[in-house]
């Protein structure tokens, strides 16, 4: 599991990796675009301009306009920090916390890891959209939900990611050598437990992040996510549905803004488990 | 095996019993009055008062939390403040949505990932195993309700062939009931397919390498022969697993689509019942599809140790 590779060689791999590129690109595009709307868009992606109402795409309004007449382009520009932020403030929770419970059950090992499994078993128990429901249901709704809802469901996936590299690398003659050494276990965990396994926790992210911005906007969409005025793709999705039958292109732009950041982390993912364990990559 | 059976039964009641307080503990203690949760802030006293006696939110939230998991072993689930019905009642008329959705998209999926799984790993590397790669890494990425909006501009709005939702049951006759699911079913079953084309695919791949295949054939046995009777039967031991696993996927999954093809099953009932604060109907179907969630896992577990002895002695 250990990649001995320097800097240097791993970024050259990178580079010749063609669906790590392609994913590079694709993400690399879409926080360009998220960074970009902080200071301009086209045009306001709040301002209501009802002449201007489900306009098709024309030279003024690449994408067209909305039903209120809010240009489409300038929304999805928007919208993608609401993803961004969403994805990572609920993967860092999710991976800070997880990596920690999932260290610690390594480290550890009898009923420490016990019942921290036992607890990741009940975390299973709840997938994100039903946090979000009961979230939703007790304390109304808003894009905190979304946070706290994806968040707990990522830091049971993390553990168990985490705990299962980390019981493998436990296992290794160095550690052994190390507490000859005189170390204790927290000193192990910290400085070579957790350096060997982070490859693991960033593959684990990217892919995670993939799923918060589908889940976001799928809980968007269901009207317990993002709120307006604040543009989510997934809540322009479902606004756009009440139109398909008299403008169905405005249901096409978010969608694709969705795939194809989606598309990008996951390819990145794939494409970083492949070079961070060649192993793996030889098998496909 | 009674042994590992035993162990595994028991933290199966654990889990479930540790997520009905869960439940609980969100939806009527940590928000506070679930009596003014349900009314919200400008409801008269009077009213507010009036739920809290029918609630019995007097009596302590212990007492309470008891007496709903007694009454859920008798079959109650209390009843519904909005429809005033039993919550039971609610649920069994929506299921003649809701189950054969489920179904419907898992036999979909699993017909076309086997299919597709077989057709990429005894094509690997080649354009047709690319051309199903791409296909699931695409099914990935699309979100399940945009894809459900898609489907239903080109079938309803484009070619007028289906309907673009609403349910009109089962007693209009068994195929306008049908007419209305197709397109929810291939919503659904997509983003399954995607996961199980890949795991069959891998699968295939991982045992087609395996000694015994090729002792198959080195005593003669053509490649067809070899796959159909020592690989797919190996093989599909994991995607048996993953299958088993998306169940609980395809479950909340539908609380999704439900919403896109507006079909009156649980999953509109749980998101009409948040916009009423319906605590009632809120509380008991969460708490029944985090059941499902776990009693699948268990399931999942037992077969696993069923067909793979290993794992018995490993836990």
């Amino acid at each position: 599991m250990t990649t001995q590779t320097t800097v240097p060689g791993f970024i050259h791999r990178a580079l010749r990796h063609r669906s790590f590129m392609i994913g590079l690109i694709f993400t690399g595009t879409m926080i360009f675009l998220a960074l970009l709307s902080l200071f301009w868009t086209p045009h306001s992606s709040t301002e209501i301009v009802i002449t201007q109402r489900l306009k098709p795409p024309n030279m003024n309004h690449w994408f067209g306009t909305d039903q209120f007449g809010r240009d489409i382009l300038s929304m999805i520009m928007t919208g993608a920090q609401t993803s961004i932020v969403v994805g990572l403030i609920a993967v860092s929770l999710g991976a800070v916390l997880g990596a920690a419970l999932g260290l610690w059950a390594a480290a550890r090992r009898g009923w420490t890891e016990d019942v921290i499994m036992r607890l990741s078993d009940l975390n299973m128990a709840f997938p994100v959209i039903l946090i979000a429901i009961l979230l939703t249901a007790g304390w109304g709704p808003g894009i905190t939900n979304a946070i706290i809802a994806l968040g707990i469901f990522n830091i049971s996936l993390f553990a168990r990611q985490v705990r299962a590299a980390g019981i493998a690398m436990w296992e290794r003659e160095f550690i052994l050598a190390a507490r000859a050494a005189g170390k204790d276990d927290l000193a192990i965990t910290f400085e070579h437990i957790l350096p060997n396994i982070i490859s693991v926790i960033v593959v684990q992210a990217t892919i995670s992040f993939a799923v918060a911005i589908l889940a976001e906007a799928a809980l968007s969409y269901l009207g317990v996510g993002s709120q307006p005025p604040n543009p989510s793709w997934g809540r322009m999705l479902s606004e756009s549905q009440s139109y398909i039958f008299l403008t169905p292109v405005i249901a096409l732009w978010p969608g694709l803004a969705i795939v194809f950041s989606v598309l990008g982390l996951n390819l990145m993912g794939d494409g970083l488990r492949d070079l961070v364990d060649p192993r793996l990559a030889r098998q496909r | 095996m009674s042994v590992f059976l035993a162990r595994r039964f028991l933290s199966f009641l654990i889990t479930v019993s540790l997520a009905s307080v869960i439940v609980f503990l969100l939806l009527e203690v940590l928000p506070g009055d679930p009596a003014l949760t349900m009314l919200g802030v400008d409801a008269p006293d009077s009213a507010i008062e009036a739920l809290r006696l029918e609630l019995g939110l007097d009596r302590p939230a212990f007492v309470r939390y008891f007496d709903w998991i007694a009454g859920l072993f008798q079959g109650e689930m209390g009843l519904s403040y909005v429809y005033r019905v039993p919550v039971t009642e609610l649920i069994g008329q929506r299921l003649h949505v809701t189950l054969p959705l489920s179904i419907g998209a898992m036999v979909v999926a699993t017909l076309v990932s086997l299919t597709l799984g077989i057709f990429a790993a005894t094509n690997h590397n080649r354009i047709g195993d690319y051309g199903v790669m791409g296909f699931s890494q695409l099914g990935l990425a699309i979100p399940d309700f945009w894809f459900g909006i898609l489907l239903i501009i080109l079938f309803a709005v484009v070619l007028h062939l289906l309907p673009s939702g609403g349910f009109p049951g089962w007693d209009e006759g068994i195929w306008h009931g049908v007419r209305a699911l197709l397109l929810p079913i291939f919503t659904q079953a997509l983003s399954l397919t995607a996961i199980m084309t890949r795991v069959t695919r891998s699968s295939v791949l991982e045992v087609a390498l395996e000694d015994y295949v090729r002792t198959a054939r080195a005593k003669g046995l053509s490649r067809r022969a070899a796959l159909w009777r020592h690989v797919l039967r190996n093989a599909l031991v994991p995607v048996l697993t993953i299958g088993g696993l998306l169940v609980a996927t395809v479950v909340t999954g539908t609380l999704v689509i439900e919403n896109v093809f507006a079909l009156p099953g649980v999953g509109k009932l749980i998101f009409d019942a948040i916009s009423n604060r319906d605590l009632m109907v809120v509380k008991n179907v969460v708490l029944l599809f985090a059941a499902i969630v776990v009693a699948v896992n268990f399931a999942v577990d037992i077969l696993y140790a069923i067909v793979d002895p290993r794992i018995r002695v490993h836990t």
